[in-house]
């Protein structure tokens, strides 16, 4: 019962979401998309609004901390003031390959779930610090400074970004307590709301069996990844959510503009304050949109800056909590940032691999990149989920050659959740159609 | 581009289809390999199918929080310093209103912080004799002791 209360308080994200994704120009999606789309802006809201409250030495509640947040969804929407209203795609009657594609999702979720109620998918990371920091601050109404300083507590990875701890947080508080195997649903939960939304988002950019079919490989890829890796109950799930509907969101005709440009912006927002790898991945999705944008120069920065403002200002009150409390300066584990140890780097590769290749026999990771490779040419917009992949594979890279000993176990445990995004954006770039 | 021209799963759906049948299957088939009773048992821990060290160090922390008094302040002794590391990670969530201190913290010695504690859960290792600790109860895999404090 517990349980059901701690999932049924994530019922506050889509809520707190709903003034913005309400704009009449947010139309064009389908409800579900809408839904989602809400909930995704409201969980990186939420997290915003609890670290504001954090850094202003202001106790949280949970109606404190949602109203909050509603009203920074319905002050962004003044940014969008002016933007004409839009109507989603005719409703039509699913053909037999649209039903099938969900059919083959539904199952994808279902056997997440199946995994994850059977003990089989659980992260360790949940239970050795994603709980405890969760159960900490909600009980300390706040990001528990006294916790996160204890030597003791060194492995909090204090610094780590906060939207997972805060959002575990709140639905603690709205429950009363924590609830493990509630937060490890989070995995199959997520899951079904990018089954739910993401052919909607894709419609714009396909016709609506490709997006149908593209979605449905994308789930399955996660759901197996999810799987096999254990990610259920850390911050892997939501990142790959915000991360593939802010790509998608990207390749959609109609991206550039206000509408569009502001809710990417916020969902890499979200990423950017899930985990650290999803910063370089919002930077390099980012630039590639606005480079293959045609524009004036003013009419760029405008649209950097909404892109990529929303992230700016997330990490700038994470670092100024961090920064004021003495806490963090720095993504500081990985040690100083050109100090890496080249040599390893066939070492790495290898591992890398080898870590991929055990997780499912690789074949979630193969099986989109053969998609990509038989669709065949693509058109330019596919730059950007390939330049993103190529960014965020040599990020990865880049980061696991920091270590002056051997990172082979740490690559053992890590790689596989950490590439997960590359077979999206793989399918995110096959489902791209050629340059008319 | 208009989204009628849109590209190869729009072409070939079925095949796409087809592949994410396959990814869709394979966890499914890699669970259905193990034997029946196992895919019956219904878990206990988190961690049951993922991790079965961890899932049996979880399962003696469940043990012990029967024997403890609220808010305790406890250390954790393990057969070895990554199992100690890894229950006192745990205790940490397991037992939210608690203090765990540390007698090894990632392979690195620390009597002395974990010499505060008055509580020893000792998991599948007998604490030293030198301790000085009464017995509080035994519990699967280890038992949960006091320090006896010096006359």
């Amino acid at each position: 019962m517990e349980g059901a209360s701690w999932l049924a308080a994530l019922v506050f994200l889509p809520a707190v979401g709903s003034p913005l994704l309400a704009h009449r120009s947010f139309g064009r999606f389908p409800f579900w998309s809408r839904v989602v789309l809400s909930g995704a802006a409201g969980a990186a809201l939420i997290s915003f609004s609890m670290t504001l409250l954090a850094l202003t030495d202001r106790a949280w509640g949970v109606a404190l901390v949602a109203t909050l947040a509603a009203v920074l969804a319905s002050g962004l929407r003044v940014l969008l003031r002016g933007e004409p209203a839009t109507s989603p795609p005719e409703p039509a009657r699913p053909d037999r390959t649209e039903r099938i594609a969900g059919a083959i999702a539904c199952i994808a979720v279902v056997a997440a779930l199946l995994a994850t109620l059977g003990g089989a998918a659980t992260s360790v990371d949940l239970v050795f610090f994603w709980g405890a920091k969760a159960q900490q601050f909600a009980a300390a109404r706040g990001i528990d400074l006294e916790f996160l300083r204890d030597p003791a507590h060194q492995y909090m990875h204090s610094y780590y970004p906060p939207l997972v701890s805060n959002v575990f947080a709140f639905a603690t508080m709205a429950a009363g307590r924590f609830v493990w195997t509630a937060a490890a649903l989070t995995f199959p939960l997520t899951l079904a709301a990018l089954a739910a939304s993401l052919p909607g988002v894709l419609r714009g950019l396909t016709s609506a069996r490709a997006a149908a079919a593209t979605s449905a490989l994308i789930v399955a890829t996660l759901a197996c990844i999810g799987s096999q890796a254990d990610i259920a109950g850390n911050a892997d799930m939501p990142l790959y959510l915000f991360e593939t509907l802010a790509l998608a969101l990207l390749l959609r005709p109609d991206a550039a503009g206000g509408p569009g440009d502001l809710l990417a912006g916020i969902l890499f927002a979200a990423a950017a304050t899930a985990k650290v790898e999803g910063l370089p991945f919002a930077v390099a999705a980012a630039a590639l949109a606005l480079w293959l944008r045609a524009g004036t120069p003013a009419g760029r920065a405008k649209a950097a800056a909404r892109l990529l403002g929303p992230t700016a200002v997330a990490l700038a009150a994470w670092f100024a909590f961090g920064l004021s409390r003495k806490l963090f300066s720095a993504y500081s584990e990985y040690g100083r940032f050109f100090d890496v140890h080249p040599d390893h780097a066939t070492g790495v590769v290898a591992e890398i691999v080898k870590s991929i290749a055990a997780t499912g026999r690789g074949l979630a990771y193969l099986i989109p990149l053969l998609c990509l490779v038989g669709s065949g040419r693509r058109g330019r917009t596919a730059a950007i989920p390939l330049g993103t992949a190529a960014a965020l594979a040599g990020f990865l890279v880049f980061t696991y050659l920091h270590p002056a000993g051997d990172p082979a176990q740490w690559i053992g445990w890590s790689a596989p959740r950490v590439f997960a995004p590359l077979p999206v954006l793989f399918a995110l770039a096959a489902a791209c159609g050629r340059d008319a | 581009m208009t989204p009628a021209d849109a590209g190869p799963p729009g072409r070939s759906p079925r095949l796409w289809l087809i592949a994410a049948f396959a990814l869709c299957c394979f966890p499914i088939a890699a669970r259905t390999a193990h034997p029946l009773d196992e895919q019956l048992f219904v878990p206990v821990t988190p961690l049951d199918r993922t991790d079965g060290a961890r899932a049996e160090q979880w399962a003696f922390l469940e043990a012990c929080r029967a024997h403890l008094p609220p808010q305790p302040v406890f250390t954790i002794l393990a057969e070895d310093p990554d199992t100690a590391m890894a229950l006192f990670m745990m205790a940490i969530g397991a037992y939210p209103d608690s203090l765990p201190l540390p007698t090894t913290y990632y392979g690195n010695p620390t009597p002395e912080i974990g010499a505060q504690a008055p509580l020893v859960l000792a998991y599948r290792s007998p604490p030293p004799p030198e301790w000085n600790l009464r017995l509080i109860a035994r519990v699967r895999q280890g038992a949960v002791y006091a320090r006896v404090p010096a006359p």
